[in-house]
This record gives structure tokens, sequence and C-alpha cells, in this order.
């Protein structure tokens, strides 16, 4: 029989959260043949993304007000907050295989009193925010004892760059995916500058950036930097808050999405929330990528490309050592020249410091930094995958639970 | 209940029924605002030593236990000795002592706290701050009467800590038991 897995999601900031879930349940069911329910607390975010995802969805006349749908095999339920606890609903939760609260999410109480009475084991995962520090190893995989009953066990699970953590989400078809889009990257590269309607670029030597980030004062000293490059540069920024720090830099009050604003070498194209295989392929296509938080900082890493990563950042500075760990473990093996020039880079924009200088001095690192990149892809590569190492665990606890 | 980050070593939690000791309670920093606490606990009535994970806010059933005025008599191997104040001998494994056992020496007078759980000792408290005789040192670096310079210094029964520069064979020092850190030298 198929085990039924049932993953919690809160929607925090714009669509990390929900794009890891999605992906997450997605490959549960496509490569797993697990029965996946998705329980999401923002159904109205949840619709924008899902729009993006499955076109077919945003002409639903049943959507977004329905309780419940099935899209790409996955079922999607809308977790009410508060949570409206209906026995039956609980103890349906409660009957599950695998339960995850994601991102370390809170379970509603009835559903955790309900699991309490579970008369067939339950595997519960706190699945956690990814870090490359050297703690997560220590701690992944632990128990986590509740008092709910002895069919009930919760582990911690932690994704992970290093062999003895969780990995990271990986689609089977993924890298070889990524292969085919930089093999027809000339092709691919003159649709996307087509498309955004800039003929002029088609046969030029044009450097493409993509930007997704949060807001920091470093980021207007970096276009600044683009804009007295002699290379032409032109920059994809996805819809988000980046685009409305973009866009004060060029003096505007918006920048709505299909709009270009021009200055000096740079070309800024603001892009509509996309579909995620649309943003795999542009961060395939561009030379340089900034990427932000967790889902589209993975992402970048299985494109393959030199990029940046802009830290969710944290009230005490904490988020400074998880870059630090990160730098260590992705720095490893690159030249000194280059890896200096990445880390000034690095630290300058999530320090919110002038990127102009640094910028300048990591330009002619990008080829050392694109073969390094590769090499980075391929060893995460080598490690089973965030939901492959799921899968497993849920194998081995049954039989432990089962000797 | 207490939060799981409230926890301190040495106290113990109930788990499915059995009391479980705190031997390390870790702080560790998630993503966003989440916190996770990584503990080592070893269960009281058989022994097993495991380590368990919590979100720092989660709830744990945690109980109170006797304490009885303790002193150090001698070490019986494997059992250290300690008298209580009506001169009963309390005997104690050396795993149960593992926070406090490099300041564990012969004649040392400092009253501690023994902790029952039934009638079984699961741990023994030092007091915070306790003296100390320095066993051997290298001689000081001339000159250098800061105290911000250090160097290791060894105690009577081989454990070693980091001391001011001007610190001498022979010196008592005062150490901070929580943190395992010198805190000065002190006249005797």
């Amino acid at each position: 029989m198929t085990s039924r897995w049932i993953i919690f999601c809160s929607i925090i900031d714009n669509f990390g959260d929900i794009g890891v879930c999605w992906r997450l349940a997605r490959q549960l069911v496509d490569e797993h043949r697990r029965d996946v329910e998705l329980w999401v607390d923002d159904w109205s975010a949840l619709s924008g993304f899902l729009a993006a995802q499955i076109p077919a969805i945003n002409n639903s006349p049943v959507f977004p007000e329905q309780q419940a749908m099935t899209a790409a095999g996955v079922c999607i339920r809308h977790w009410h907050n508060p949570w409206q606890a209906l026995p039956v609903t609980d103890q349906q939760i409660a009957g599950a295989d695998v339960i995850i609260e994601a991102f370390g999410c809170e379970l509603p109480a009835s559903v955790k009193e309900a699991m309490s009475t579970a008369n067939s084991p339950v595997l519960w995962l706190n699945l956690e925010y990814l870090s490359a520090e050297a703690w997560v190893k220590e701690c992944h995989g632990l128990p986590s004892p509740q008092n709910l009953s002895p069919l009930v066990k919760k582990f911690f699970f932690f994704p992970g760059f290093e062999q003895g953590t969780g990995g990271l989400l990986r689609e089977a078809t993924l890298t070889s995916q990524h292969e085919q889009w930089q093999q027809e990257q000339q092709v691919l590269r003159q649709r996307l500058l087509h498309n955004a309607g800039l003929l002029e670029f088609l046969q030029a030597d044009v450097l493409l950036v993509s930007l997704f980030s949060y807001d920091t004062p470093a980021l207007a000293s970096w276009l600044n930097a683009l804009q007295a490059q002699t290379q032409e540069v032109v920059c994809f920024v996805p819809e988000g808050k980046s685009l409305a720090a973009v866009a004060r830099c060029f003096a505007r009050d918006r920048l709505v999405p299909g709009e270009i604003a021009r200055v000096g070498a740079l070309t800024v194209v603001a892009m509509p929330f996309g579909s995620q295989t649309d943003y795999d392929q542009l961060l395939s296509l561009c030379d340089f990528n900034v990427v932000r938080g967790e889902d589209s900082f993975v992402r970048a890493q299985w494109a393959a490309r030199p990029m940046l990563w802009h830290i969710y950042p944290q009230a005490d500075g904490v988020h400074l050592q998880k870059l630090e760990a990160f730098e260590r473990l992705y720095l490893d093996g690159l030249n000194p020249d280059a890896a200096k020039a990445w880390h000034a880079f690095s630290n300058g924009w999530n320090l919110g410091e002038d990127c102009h200088e640094v910028w300048h001095h990591l330009r002619p690192q990008l080829s050392s930094l694109q073969s390094h990149a590769r090499k980075w892809q391929k060893k995460l590569a080598a490690m089973p995958d965030l939901s492959a190492n799921l899968v497993n665990f849920e194998t081995l606890t049954k039989l432990s639970a089962h000797p | 209940m207490k939060t799981a980050q409230e926890i301190k070593p040495g106290q113990v939690i109930m788990i499915d029924g059995s009391p479980w000791k705190v031997q390390k309670n870790e702080f560790n920093r998630a993503g966003r605002s989440s916190a996770i606490n990584k503990m080592k606990l070893k269960n009281i009535l058989n022994g097993m030593q495991t380590e368990t994970t919590f979100k720092c806010d989660d709830k744990l059933e945690y109980i109170v236990l006797e304490q009885k005025e303790v002193t150090y008599s001698y070490f019986a191997d494997p059992m250290y000795v300690f008298v209580d104040t009506e001169y009963e001998q309390i005997e104690i494994e050396k795993d149960d002592l593992e926070n406090v056992l490099m300041y564990i020496e012969d004649g040392m007078e400092d009253v501690c706290q023994a902790v029952f759980y039934g009638t079984k000792v699961i741990s023994v408290d030092l007091p915070k701050n306790i003296v100390r005789q320095i066993a051997y040192t290298e001689p000081s670096a001339r000159g250098d009467t800061s105290g911000k310079v250090t160097k290791i210094a060894r105690l009577a029964n081989g454990h070693e800590l980091q001391v001011s520069s001007f610190c001498e064979i022979g010196d008592y020092i005062e150490i901070d038991t929580l943190t395992g850190e010198y805190k000065s030298r002190v006249k005797r």
C-alpha cells in the first residue's frame, strides 16, 4: 500500500516556503509514488504561486474559494489559522504514515491530540532550515520525544550540503536538464532576449545576470558598477522585493513586469513571477545569479553558474555565521584569487556595503567561478537528494520499529 | 513544565514515563527565528544514554529532586564517596560526576549539593566558585602583570585550564565551575 505523507507549510515570506514544499510534494508523488497531502495556511499566496506553476488553475472557477484541490497529483488543503478542529480531519491526519512540519512550523494542537491516540505508527518529522554549519550533522536525524504515544516518533531532519545531512532537493532529471539547456544556450539566450524585446542584443557579447535578492544598500552600488562596465549587461529581475529596490535605483516609483529600464551599459528587465521551471532555466542561462533565502539559493547551485547568496538577515547577525559556514564548503578547491574576490563581494553584499569596487574584482574571475560551480554541482549531485533521504528515513524507522 | 531552552544540565525530565537526566543542553540557531536544543540524556533507571533535539520552546515535563549538602571524602574505585551532614556515606559513579569530575581532588572542602532520584544520587553540583591550587605551570613571562595574556596551568588532579600569565606554581586560583574558566588569583 502507498504510504501517506502530510506536509504542513506556513507561508512566511514570498514564495520560498511554498516553493520548497511544493517541489518536495511533487517529487514524493512523481518519483517515490507517495500519496501526498499539502496543507498551506496562506490560500491567496498559494493561488498566486500555483497559477504560475499550472496556468490552467488560474481559470478554475472554484479556486481559491475551495478548501481542497488536487494539482499535479498533490492534494492541497487549506490550513485555516486558527485551526478549525474537526475530529474527523484530525483523525485523518493522525492516521498518516509521515507528517512533516516544514521549516519548524507548529502542528495544530488538536492534530497532536489526535496523534496521541493513533493506532498505527506515525513518523513525525520536523524539516528544518538549510544550513552548512557543523552542528547540523550532529543534530540531523536525532529523535525528539514528545510524550504523545509510543507509536508516534518525532525526529529532526536537516537539509544540508554534506554526507550525514538530509541533502538538498533535486529532481531526478534536474542536472541533465541543466546540461541540455546549457548545450543549447546560444539559441535559448537569444530566445530569452527576444522575448524580453531586446532585439539589439541578439548578436552582441552581452553579460546576462539575474537578480532575486532582499533589499540592501549594496544593490544600488552593484547596479552602478554594472552601468559603468564596457560590456553590455542585461539584468533579469523577477517580481519581488528586489524589483522594488531596482526601481528606486532608476528613480522610478516602480517597475512592472515586462518593463525595461536602461542606464549606461545596464539594461534591466522586470519579469513576472514565473514557474519554477522557467526560473531554473533563467538560472541556467545567466552568467551570474544573485539569489536569496533557501529555494532560489539551492536552485542556483544546481544551475552550476557563478552565484551570490543573499542570506536571510537575522537580527543578531547569526546569519553571518551561516554564510561563513557555507563559504567554507563552497570555496574549497577554488583558486585563491577567485575565492578572495567571491568572498569580498559576498561579504560586501551581505553586510550592505558598497559593492562597486568588489564587483570589478569579481568580474575577471567569472570563468574560474563558472568551472568551480560545475564541480560544486557535481559534488552535490553525488549525494542522495532530500526526498530520497526522507523516504529512506521512513523505511529505516519502520524497520527499526519492527525488527 | 519548562521549555527546552530553560532546562539546565543536571535537571531531570520525564520521557515516556522514565526519568532522564540532562547531561548537556546545547542551543543552536536555525533559520529565521527558530532555535534548537540538542540534549545529551541519561536514563536514571537503566543508565542508557541518548541524544535528542527539541525546538527551543517545546515544553518538557521536569521533576524537582531532593538535594542534600555533602562533602567529598575519598575515591574507592570505581566509586566516589561523599559524606552528608549526618556523616552518612554516599557513593556516586564517575558518569554521574561528569560535569564536576575535573574539580574533584583529595582534601577538597567545598560544600556540594547531591541530587537524589528516590534513594539514588544522580549528580553532584559544586558551588559556582571554587578555589584550587596550581600544581604546575610554566614560569611567568617577565614584566606582564596585565592578566590579559594567558597560559596553561595544571591542577593537582591533572585538569588543565587557562590562567593569567602571572600565576605561579602553588598559587590559589578561583574558578567558575559553570563556565570552567579561571576568574582570579586569590590569597590564602
